[in-house]
């Protein structure tokens, strides 16, 4: 039981800081799954992300799958409510009043404050990512057929992921 | 997100075009995954309490179920050598793909202030030094909402 309290409450605290959205908070993420609670390795952890790319939804389904991997369903369970609630609790009420404050100087301050910083985070999380899950020249070909994929042909990130994880198999080692 | 609008503003008319970015505005602002939050603000302003929750649900179950399936499986092939090939590939195409996101959002900054030096400081904090995020945050946005206060808008 305490473990999956424990799991609530990192993914809760991990949700309540990501700023500009799911991928800035992937180093925060890795150094608690990864390096602090040891739950999974470095090369689970990049997996984790790229099968939560297979699911419909938001990038931060990964912490269903990361969850179920630590404590199975309960874990699961844990990890995403403690992701996607407290942040969904803050906008909930937030949402019955912004009507009267989205429009002030203040609150598009803070807007053109946070893009810049968002930037940067998704920045920080795709270098994260890379470090380490680039090892060697076959998966630099990966990566950059798959970002030419979607910037050029707008391909849909599921099917790039698994088309890519088809290939894979293919492929001789 | 695209998608997301044209769903909520063409096909099914729930808001207009101007409501809907004022809540992509607001989940932006606040912390969480943005689909979640705009799940739970759509659903907020179409129902109250019972659509920010079926708002959030249906956006989260689905996958979620998913991925708990996937997890069962993951943990019964990973050992596969034909698993393992497919996972080697899976990991650097994710990573194409949210290079090629960030690339996409990045002229975003342009209407900030100040917004490369932020956004470089931020990457280097977090990516590089591997400051915490908590900190990273502490350091660099009072100097960017402060950078970018009322009446500085360019």
């Amino acid at each position: 039981m305490t473990e999956i309290l424990t799991i609530f409450l990192v993914f809760s605290r991990l949700g309540l800081m990501a700023f500009g959205g799911a991928v800035g908070v992937l180093p925060e993420l890795q150094r608690e799954v990864v390096l602090n609670h040891g739950w999974l390795s470095e090369a689970e952890f990049v997996q984790a992300y790229a099968l939560g790319q297979l699911a419909p939804g938001p990038n931060m389904l990964m912490t269903f799958f990361v969850g179920y991997r630590v404590a199975g369903v309960p874990g699961s369970l844990a990890a995403g409510l403690g992701m996607f609630l407290p942040p969904g609790i803050l906008v909930y009420f937030a949402a019955r009043s912004w009507q009267r404050f989205s429009q002030t100087p203040w609150a598009l301050a803070c807007q053109r404050g946070l893009t810049p910083i968002a930037v940067g985070l998704m920045a920080a999380g795709v270098f994260t990512l890379a470090l380490s899950g680039i090892n060697d020249i076959r998966g630099v070909v990966f990566a950059l057929v798959a970002a030419v994929l979607l910037l050029a042909r707008r391909m849909n990130p599921a099917q790039i992921v698994l088309v890519a994880g088809v290939i894979g198999l293919l492929l001789p080692t | 997100m695209a998608h997301y609008l044209h769903l909520v503003v063409e096909r099914r008319r729930w808001l207009d075009e101007a409501q809907f970015l004022e809540g992509v505005a607001l989940c932006q602002l606040l912390p969480g995954p943005n689909m979640g939050n705009l799940a739970v603000y759509l659903g907020q302003r179409l129902a109250g309490l019972a659509g920010s929750i079926l708002g959030l649900l249906a956006i989260i179950g689905p996958g979620a179920l998913f991925l708990i399936l996937l997890g069962s499986v993951y943990s019964t092939a990973s050992e596969n050598p034909f698993f393992q090939r497919a996972l080697l590939a899976v990991g650097p195409a994710a990573i194409g793909v949210i290079t090629a996101s960030t690339i996409r959002v990045a002229p975003g900054i342009r209407s900030s202030r100040a917004a490369i030096p932020i956004a470089v400081v931020t990457f280097m904090l977090l990516g590089v030094a591997r400051v915490p995020l908590h900190w990273t945050l502490l350091i660099v946005a009072p100097f960017a909402i402060w950078t970018n206060r009322p009446g500085t808008a360019q």
